[in-house]
């Protein structure tokens, strides 16, 4: 607060022309008290505000008369927070003078300079500290005492300030800015209570103070900067830590260094302008930031998307075109990828399934194929023990029954190849096995051949208790959609035309399996795989016909193979 | 010893005849055991065509003699001479089952014509060798065990009666496919009247003999006439050697010792 002010000794006694006119800032413990020279009081007219609205806040100011007669005391306890600018006049021939609360009172008379009105800050008189003048004695007297009490009160309130601000100069000193501060602040209230008219009155500390400040204003302030450098560095840093998190794509831990950022600014003194400015500012923009790093990414990740979609269309496009033409090159037959035969006995087993997977090396698909006619020889006409057989005797000929027919059309369309190229690779660098990458290897190199006819193989042992172990073979056959419709193109219309109305096909999948009890001199995993490849070949040549019948015809053929071959 | 099954390379030749003869019932174990699964996979196993022609080729496979004495030094389930050929004979007989659907084929529709003609044939060819194959083991039985004259004169009856089914008319139409059955059947029959001739002999039964005599020469006619039908389609040049070589043997071994006119036999 600023006033046009000068300095009135409470103590002083007025003329009777003269009008006091004061600012008053309310408080519980502060009354006011007006002494009046009896000579001035009987020819005085006591006025006091009773306009505005700041009226009621003081309320009226009531006159005591008291003892001695010649003094009389106005005192009024005022309310807290109350203000108002008290035009009191004395004497019969002042004019009026008034102002707002909190700010500064203008005088209003067009006088002669003595009779201005005076001037004062805080006409505050403690009630307590007065003592009231001893009976019988003369106002000077009394006027002396109670001027000699307001100044051992002005020294109590120096001595208080300068061991404030002493304190708070050294830890100033001691980079305690919020101590420091707290300290320089009690002093400058010391300060601020004392009268300040007289600049020369001062006391000598103010101008002893050490370098860090000179007084308790300056030692605040400065205190106040360096706490806000402070705190500006700490939001800086925990910023910093933030953009980087941010750029390293931690969310989350940028999302916790923000609300560590929000804690820290909710705590932030009122003084710590600076720190208070930046943290609202990337407070504010906190979420702009992630959006503009965002931003700055789209781009990027926009770019790379769209090369990686690109990518992923060409080599889908790449693989349809490959598939197809490899269809159309092909013709008429189609090519099955035998990708892997699990063979966990280690028996070499891939091979004798390939071997079987191959029309021209498995038995029961050899051609031609006749189901011989079969004649015993009666004793006699055969060999000495009157044994022996006659095949196709006369060369005689019979129309096949179905179990004897093989369609060897489809059959013959089908051919599979073993993929193990790529399992038998094992790079090495620096004497350590590149395992990881013949995996990657083959994992693209089955994406390219995705839906694309498949087999996979597994040569299992069976034991049974109290009986020989057999061998089985498994294979599996997948394929795509479009491939397993390609693969019946060869049906009449009228069955195509019921599948049509039956629903898209799905993928085909054919599985079979075949077993041989494991006995002396033969072969069981050979004629176990002959008869599965059998049965693959068959249900790819007829997807239509029963599984068992077709078990039935690989296990027939096989029998009148051996039946014919070892006889 | 080489496990191999395609491959045997042992020193002694009783060790081979051992090998062998234990390859051989091992692989018979393993043929018997595809059609048994054959069979059981073929739905409806009591009428299905295709589980009687397993039949068929199963009772084949059990008509296979066994390893020799050699195979004594092994222990072996069915000693020589001593398998039980019931279950073969089962089967064949079973085959015969066929005939019943060639008829069910034959009474749909007359005359027979496109795919059923040649499932009717394929019935009636497989029936007929199931028929004669049962006959020879019977045959082979008797021949083996119980080589009496009634014994022979049974298995003769039924030779001539599959002939004579043979020549049934409704049967003609198939002639080109049976014609290596009726051949056979008339070997079987001439076997048959030889084994007679022989036994004629040896006991003395003199009045006989003029008799079996015809017979085979008629037999023997039939033969010709046979061999002959089948040399005009250009069919089995190799078979027809070596059955009339086989004839003329058979026929040289029974008149060796029998004072009969070997010019009217072998004319």
């Amino acid at each position: 607060m600023q006033y046009n002010r000068r300095p009135l000794d409470t103590g002083a006694t007025l003329p009777c022309n003269r009008a006091l006119v004061g600012n008053l800032v309310a408080s519980p413990d502060y009354y006011l008290l007006i002494a009046v020279e009896e000579s001035c009081y009987n020819s005085a007219s006591f006025t006091h505000p009773v306009e505005g609205d700041w009226d009621n806040r003081i309320g009226p100011l009531s006159i005591i008369e008291g003892e001695p007669p010649m003094m009389t005391v106005a005192s009024r306890k005022l309310r807290s927070g109350a203000g108002a600018v008290l035009l009191l006049l004395v004497g019969n021939s002042v004019g009026t003078s008034q102002g707002t609360p909190g700010n500064t009172g203008t005088s209003k008379t067009s006088r002669s300079e003595s009779d201005k009105p005076i001037f004062v800050k805080d006409l505050k008189v403690l009630l307590p500290a007065y003592s009231a003048p001893k009976p019988n004695t003369t106002c000077d007297e009394k006027l002396s005492q109670g001027l000699c009490q307001s100044r051992i009160r002005e020294s109590d309130l120096w001595r208080q300030g300068y061991i404030e601000f002493k304190t708070g100069d050294t830890l100033l000193g001691l980079r305690d800015y919020q101590g420091a501060k707290e300290h320089c602040l009690v002093a400058l209230r010391a300060t601020k209570r004392l009268p300040s008219a007289d600049t020369s009155s001062q006391p000598q500390w103010i101008a002893s103070a050490s370098d860090h400040s000179k007084d308790p204003e300056e030692c605040v302030r400065k205190a106040e900067g360096a706490q806000d450098d402070n705190d500006l560095r700490a939001m800086e840093s925990m910023v910093s830590l933030q953009n980087l998190n941010l750029r390293t794509g931690d969310i989350e831990r940028a999302k916790a260094e923000q609300d560590e950022l929000r804690k820290q600014y909710s705590s932030l003194a009122s003084s710590s302008v600076q720190a208070r400015s930046f943290a609202e500012q990337h407070l504010k923009s906190n979420w702009s930031t992630v959006l503009a790093w965002f931003s700055s990414k789209l781009s990027l990740v926009f770019l790379i998307s769209l090369a990686v979609l690109w990518l992923y269309l060409l080599l889908v496009f790449y693989r349809s075109l490959r598939n197809s033409l490899r269809r159309g090159v092909l013709g008429q037959s189609t090519r099955w990828f035998v990708q892997s035969i699990k063979d966990d006995q280690n028996q070499s087993a891939a091979g004798a399934v390939m071997d079987a997977l191959s029309i021209s090396g498995n038995a029961l698909l050899r051609k031609p194929f006749a189901p011989p006619a079969l004649l015993l020889i009666p004793p006699g006409f055969g060999g000495p023990d009157g044994d022996g057989i006659w095949w196709s005797f006369f060369g005689a000929l019979r129309p096949s029954f179905d179990i004897e027919k093989l369609p060897r059309r489809e059959i013959e369309r089908h051919r599979f190849v073993l993929q193990s190229e790529l399992e038998e690779v094992n790079l090495k660098i620096a004497g350590s096995e590149l395992s990881g990458l013949v995996s990657v290897v083959r994992n693209i190199s089955r994406w390219f051949n995705k839906g694309l006819p498949a087999v996979q193989g597994a040569v299992l042992k069976r034991e049974r208790q109290g009986q020989n172990a057999s061998w089985a073979v498994r294979l599996n056959a997948t394929s795509a959609f479009k491939w397993a419709k390609w693969l019946q193109e060869e049906r009449d219309n009228d069955e195509r035309r019921q599948e049509n109305r039956r629903g898209p096909q799905q993928c085909l999948t054919i599985s079979v399996y075949a077993s041989t009890e494991e006995q002396e001199f033969v072969d069981a995993i050979g004629l176990a795989a002959q008869r599965a490849a059998f049965k693959l070949f068959y249900r790819l040549a007829k997807p239509d016909k029963d599984a068992d019948e077709i078990t039935a015809i690989a296990a027939f053929h096989q029998g009148v193979v051996l039946l014919r071959g070892y006889l | 010893m080489n496990k191999d099954t395609n491959d045997v390379s042992v020193d002694s030749p009783s060790a081979v005849r051992v090998e062998v003869a234990n390859r051989r019932q091992q692989l018979c174990n393993t043929i018997l055991r595809n059609f048994e699964v054959a069979r059981l996979n073929v739905r409806d196993t009591q009428i299905s065509p295709d589980a009687a022609l397993i039949d068929f080729y199963e009772g084949a496979t059990l008509s296979i003699p066994l390893p020799s004495q050699d195979t004594a030094e092994r222990p072996s389930p069915h000693p020589k001479g001593e398998r039980d050929l019931s279950a073969a004979l089962g089967r064949l007989r079973s085959a015969e089952r066929l005939f019943q659907y060639a008829d069910g084929i034959a009474a749909l529709e007359q005359p027979v014509v496109g795919n059923n003609r040649e499932l009717l044939i394929a019935f009636w060819t497989v029936a007929f060798h199931a028929k004669f194959n049962a006959i020879v083991l019977d045959h082979r039985q008797v021949a083996t065990h119980n080589k009496t004259f009634r014994a022979v004169g049974e298995v003769l009856k039924q030779y001539e009666a599959l002939h004579r089914e043979l020549q049934l008319p409704k049967f003609s139409s198939a002639q080109q496919e049976l014609i290596g059955v009726q051949i056979a059947t008339v070997c079987g029959l001439i076997s048959c009247l030889c084994s007679q001739l022989q036994m004629t002999h040896d006991q003395e039964m003199l009045p006989m003999i003029l008799d079996l005599t015809g017979k085979i020469i008629s037999t023997k006619k039939q033969i010709q006439n046979l061999l002959a039908r089948a040399s005009e389609k250009g069919k089995g040049r190799e078979d027809i050697s070596s059955i009339e070589s086989c004839v003329r043997a058979s026929l040289e071994r029974v008149t060796a010792d029998i004072d009969i006119d070997k010019a009217q036999l072998e004319h």
